[in-house]
């Protein structure tokens, strides 16, 4: 299968969005384990999910909620972009599934939002997305 | 469904999972079924709380003094080894969460706070004590807030000091001890009660 016969602007456009929505994730949890907590944040870590979370002085579980959605859809948009890579055939399934994590990401902080909204465009370019049509040799 | 809208049942699960997943996250982060919180009601409760949270970092921390205020419990924590006050907590009264008191203990303090990449743990700071309330009574009365400070808890890198007004106490302030920035505590909520353990 030629390149021309992948939705690659799709693709791209996904992996971006889904790198993204990753980064902001990690980028959250950095966030949570040193910034609000400069003092001994590794042994708090240590303590588990909902112990870290106790510290926060917000409901439990609330940073680390978005974080662990904004994680999750990110993957899950980036699966979505390799399948529509090796499986362009199904690119209305893969797209779907793009679009859907992309739109929930935004629960996640969503890549920055620009990661949200490239998962969205991408999910959205893989839906209608149309193979070309192999032109036969000597067809005009 | 055309031959491209094909959905295979493995891309139906993913999708399935999926949002199975976040669900779960979603429900186990914010609804209050699933979490463990609990309202804290006394300054007993909070002295738990935040010995708790002590235990688990340091076995040199102790309580000092825990302040009640409409907000959450303010709690003073000292080293034991030294007896010079280590930094400060909240504790939420809905939640029970014990957290690092955002504000001066946060970014100031030069040994458990963000300032610490200083190496400077030491609390011989070039503003004193009695600086550092002249300072406070002065940016009181800039700021048009007819009370008085009380004496200055040195901490590493700043002090804090509680504002009184006929005699009751009605907030809190800190006073950086490096450059005699003032940083009034308005997060706290109105006093209601403290109790001091030493």
């Amino acid at each position: 299968m030629s390149l021309e016969q992948r939705p690659t602007t799709a693709i791209v456009l996904s992996l971006v969005g889904g790198s993204l929505m990753m980064l902001s994730a990690a980028m959250m949890y950095v966030m949570v384990m040193y910034a609000f907590f400069p003092y001994n944040s590794m042994g708090m870590m240590m303590g588990g999910y909902m112990s870290m979370m106790s510290n926060m002085g917000i409901p439990y579980g609330f940073i680390s909620g978005l974080f662990l959605v904004g994680l999750v859809s990110g993957i899950l948009v980036i699966i979505g972009a390799m399948m529509l890579r090796i499986r362009p055939e199904e690119h209305f399934a893969w797209g779907t599934i793009i679009l859907v994590f992309s739109t929930i990401s935004f629960l996640g902080m969503g890549g920055f939002w620009v990661g949200a909204i490239l998962g969205i465009v991408g999910g959205a370019f893989a839906l209608s997305w149309k193979p070309q049509q192999k032109q036969k040799r000597g067809e005009n | 469904m055309t031959a491209g809208q094909k959905f295979p049942i493995y891309a139906a699960l993913v999708l399935v999972v999926g949002l199975i997943t976040i669900a779960a996250v979603v429900a186990f982060s914010f609804a209050p079924f699933f979490s463990t919180t609990r309202s804290v009601k006394s300054i007993e409760q909070a002295k738990n709380l935040a010995e708790q949270y002590l235990s688990r970092l340091n076995q040199d921390f102790r309580v000092k003094e825990i302040m009640e205020f409409s907000n959450h419990f303010y709690v003073m924590v000292q080293e034991k080894s030294t007896g010079i006050n280590a930094f400060e907590l909240l504790v939420d009264r809905s939640t029970g969460a014990v957290f690092y008191e955002p504000g001066p203990s946060m970014m100031w303090n030069t040994k458990y706070g963000h300032m610490k990449w200083r190496n400077n743990s030491t609390v011989s700071m070039p503003i004193s004590a009695q600086n550092a309330s002249e300072y406070a009574q002065k940016w009181l009365e800039q700021n048009g807030i007819a009370a008085k400070v009380e004496e200055a808890e040195i901490f590493y890198g700043y002090y804090t000091m509680d504002v009184s007004r006929d005699t009751r106490i009605f907030g809190m302030l800190s006073v950086n001890g490096f450059s005699g920035v003032v940083w009034y505590h308005s997060w706290h909520g109105e006093f209601v009660q403290m109790v001091e353990y030493l």
